[in-house]
């Protein structure tokens, strides 16, 4: 079943090395706590 | 809400790693400066090199949110001469005619032909719908005056 979450990443470095793993860009979403 | 649309959610899950960087913590606020973010929310595209490739300022609704992800797709995707996937990206974006980003993505979409082809005819194609579907926009306006379409083989 589809998760209706998405799980950020929140280490630039470790999104960094997944992306180069993965193959994928990254998309981050500079924001600030509500 | 736009991240819970399962459009962008699947789309997001497809493409990218997402990334959250708070201007509120303090190891998050370099990063802000890297990439001259002076507003939020702000969504950059980047490399896994940390290159970025796009930015897109303050909120979008659903439609758009997944338009502009369409376009910074596209334009990483020319960065690296993947010139038939970033074409289809933009098309699909310039094919929602009433999109306010159908003109943008019918623009990058004009050198996307071009940078393929090194040919002007194909980036006159995408920037002659520009200029008639799009006549009022940012985007017809960038497209110099004046410009003599190639005659097609």
């Amino acid at each position: 079943m589809e998760s209706d979450i998405i799980v950020w990443e929140t280490d630039v470095a470790g999104a960094l090395r997944r992306a180069d793993r993965e193959r994928r860009l990254i998309l981050a979403d500079f924001s600030k706590e509500p | 809400m736009t991240y819970p649309d399962t459009s962008v959610k699947r789309f997001i899950a497809q493409h990218f790693i997402p990334v959250r960087l708070l201007l509120n913590r303090s190891e998050d606020q370099a990063h802000f400066r890297t990439y001259r973010v002076i507003w939020t929310p702000t969504i950059v595209v980047m490399d896994r090199r940390g290159a970025g490739h796009y930015q897109s300022p303050g909120y979008l609704p659903p439609a758009l949110f997944l338009a502009m992800l369409r376009i910074g797709l596209a334009r990483a995707q020319i960065a690296w001469a993947r010139y038939e996937e970033a074409a289809a990206q933009l098309a699909a974006v310039a094919d929602e005619r009433a999109s306010a980003l159908a003109p943008e993505a019918l623009y990058w979409l004009g050198i996307c032909w071009y940078l393929q082809s090194r040919r002007r005819a194909p980036m006159m194609r995408a920037w002659n719908r520009l200029r008639q579907e799009h006549p009022d926009s940012i985007w017809a306006a960038r497209v110099p005056p004046n410009q003599e379409d190639e005659p097609e083989p």
